[in-house]
């Protein structure tokens, strides 16, 4: 679908300007526990095209994996492909395309559109978990005001990892009950069962606020458990519901400060209930979600961030298997030396409710503007929660990466 | 008016002295705010690149597209890394103003990230810009009664006859303790900057290596600044500058910012 929009409007586009640019990295990561094996290792092709004529845009992303781990990650991918069409006062996009919404890193409140690949947990740069998705956009803007109504007729879910040789898998076999997961059952593709919302941006002197809908699918499904005939496994089967967003965001600097904020009401998310109650496994609510944010530029090249969330769930009713009140923290910090070439970054979760965290540190040499050597550390700590489930996932990783 | 990275140096603007005026009686402030006032035009756009010269002579390249807009003493001004490839779409949007109790706005466009964030516009004036060495102050964020100027004298430059003023913070906080720069009259360019630092040691010296008339526009093609303390060069060559161009009145929003120009 995406090729033949692209080539449909593309007829009309004999490119003036045609560049191509793009990367190629390797990633290896080991278990720092034993048996120190492999829990990640993957290559990757990135070839980006970009071209004009006039008004209009043509951009196309191409990744051509191969992981070394898993046969089933090993493929070429359209990642984006776009056509745009520019006015002086509006703008268009259709094809596939990352639409990112909120103000907030690494938690989503109001950004619900792009969903996740989580093959590797969030062990990965936020960049390359985030995913497109197939949608028209189109866009208003003067000096002040942006306004954004997004069309999205295919729905995509996140990517969840079931691959039992995978270390990061759901199912990967550990301590607990052999867990497998059933095909989900996904909306079809219907104007009926597409995904549409708008948002209202304002760009003022010292303060952004931005108000935005959204009329969606929960892309993270719920899962139905049941246990196997033989009673020796336990069943996951993804389900999607409708939901709504509503919500608001904003930014405001103060001095080497930025604060931030996100809050979002969702009608009808769909929650799990706990394992006894298999007659009614998933119950709809409202729930209340809110992030606040504070950015800090020190001096000498460092930057702080920390962030609060909390998600309450109204008319609470105890089978549901998530608490009435979530909280989750991030850190983070960066630190760029000898003139950008050294960059030092950690970015931390910390789960407030079961006590659990999850914290990735980078170091990012510049060896030339083409050629960047990585390495870091991801640590995992807990007994309960998401990231207490991969509390023997911490690990230590390397990463190379050549631009063109 | 007040320049912010595009043309890099707000006061190495140049501009055009009618002939017959006399300087005798100015002082350091006064022949700071003619370099200052001097005409621009309006509107600027051009493509710079910047060399960045490390003391074992390798070198780093950054080129740069950028725009900028006057309103009035306020100025937004908006520029995109063209290269190297590492940073290839990034993207910086600036809302710079004069009134020196008034942060910027400014907001950075991270394209891998596919995301705009606002960033202060305060702490980043002592900042050096992406590795170079030139820091947002010395591209022209500083208004001109956040030093004291002193006309030291007059002195010729090869054939350049400049005024030489002393520029001393008010704040105590800043990053250097004086500049003195040497003003070719001519141009009311400054064609050569010392920087001190708080200690009292020379820390920087600005050279202008090119300046030449486009449009009616005294205009700087080519800088290098040499830090002696780090022994590291940057040198920036303007390969294209217009003036006064059509530029519409939403560029310099974050939708542009977002959209991505390349020329």
């Amino acid at each position: 679908m995406i090729i033949s929009v692209l080539v449909l409007t593309g007829q009309g586009v004999s490119a003036q300007t045609l560049d191509f640019s793009g990367f190629i990295d390797s990633y290896h990561a080991v278990r720092l526990a034993g048996p120190h094996d492999f829990m990640s290792s993957r290559s990757r092709l990135r070839a980006e095209m970009k071209g004009n004529a006039g008004k209009s845009w043509i951009f196309a992303s191409l990744n051509a994996n191969h992981n070394y781990l898993l046969p089933s990650r090993t493929f070429i991918e359209l990642r984006e492909a776009y056509f745009d069409y520019t006015a002086p006062n509006w703008d268009l996009r259709i094809g596939r395309q990352i639409i990112i919404w909120g103000a907030s890193d690494g938690l989503r409140i109001t950004d619900l559109i792009s969903p996740l690949d989580l093959t590797e947990f969030l062990a990965r740069d936020y960049d390359d978990i985030r995913m497109p998705v197939d949608a028209i956009r189109w866009r208003y803007m003067d000096n002040v005001i942006k306004l954004e109504l997004v069309f999205i007729p295919i729905f995509q879910t996140y990517i969840i990892p079931d691959d039992p040789q995978n270390p990061w898998s759901i199912t990967y076999p550990g301590e607990g009950p052999v867990i497998s997961v059933a095909p989900a059952i996904r909306p079809e593709t219907s104007i009926r069962n597409s995904e549409f919302g708008g948002r209202l941006s304002f760009y003022f002197p010292g303060f952004d606020l931005a108000v935005s809908g959204l009329y969606t699918w929960n892309k993270l499904p719920v899962y139905e458990r049941n246990l196997s005939p033989a009673h020796d496994t336990l069943v996951l089967v993804p389900k999607h519901f409708r939901y709504s967003m509503v919500g608001v965001d904003f930014s405001r600097p103060q001095g080497p400060f930025v604060i931030r904020g996100e809050a979002a009401m969702y009608s009808a998310e769909p929650l799990s209930t706990d394992l006894l109650n298999r007659s009614n496994p998933v119950i709809r609510k409202t729930t209340m979600n809110y992030l606040v944010g504070l950015d800090w530029y020190a001096s000498s090249n460092w930057t702080l961030t920390g962030q609060y969330s909390q998600k309450l769930i109204l008319l609470y009713e105890d089978q549901l298997e998530e608490p009435r009140n979530t909280m989750l923290a991030t850190l983070g910090i960066t630190r760029k030396l000898f003139r950008s070439t050294l960059s030092l970054g950690a970015f931390g979760y910390i789960d407030l409710t079961n006590g659990g965290m999850f914290a990735r540190t980078s170091l990012d040499y510049a060896l030339s503007d083409q050629i960047h050597l990585l390495t870091g550390i991801d640590i995992f700590h807990g007994d309960a929660g998401i990231f207490g489930a991969y509390n023997k996932n911490s690990e230590i990783w390397i990463k190379a990466k050549y631009n063109f | 008016m007040k320049t912010q990275l595009y043309p890099i140096c707000a006061i190495l603007l140049a501009g055009i002295i009618s002939s017959g005026n006399s300087f005798s009686q100015l002082t350091g402030r006064q022949i700071v705010q003619m370099v200052k006032d001097q005409p621009d035009g309006d509107n600027r756009k051009s493509v710079m690149t910047m060399t960045l010269v490390n003391k074992r002579g390798s070198k780093r390249e950054r080129t740069i597209l950028s725009y900028a807009q006057d309103y009035g003493k306020d100025s937004k001004s908006i520029m995109f890394f063209k290269a190297p490839a590492d940073v290839q779409g990034t993207g910086f949007l600036t809302w710079n103003y004069d009134d020196p109790d008034k942060d910027d706005d400014r907001w950075l466009y991270l394209p891998a990230m596919k995301k705009t964030r606002r960033i202060s516009g305060s702490s980043a004036r002592k900042e050096y810009f992406m590795g170079s060495d030139f820091t947002y102050d010395d591209m022209g964020g500083r208004n001109i009664d956040e030093d004291e100027h002193t006309l030291m004298g007059e002195e010729q430059l090869g054939d350049r006859k400049c005024w030489i003023v002393k520029s001393q913070p008010k704040d105590d906080d800043a990053m250097y303790s004086e500049t003195i720069s040497w003003i070719w009259q001519d141009a009311l360019t400054a064609v050569r900057v010392e920087y001190y630092d708080r200690m009292g040691d020379l820390q920087k010296t600005l050279t202008i290596n090119d300046i030449r008339k486009t449009d009616s526009y005294w205009t700087v093609y080519g800088m290098e600044m040499q830090n002696h303390q780090r022994e590291h060069r940057t040198l920036i060559t303007i390969q294209q500058m217009e003036y006064d161009i059509a530029i519409p009145d939403n560029h310099f929003t974050v939708a542009t910012l977002e959209r991505g120009i390349t020329e």
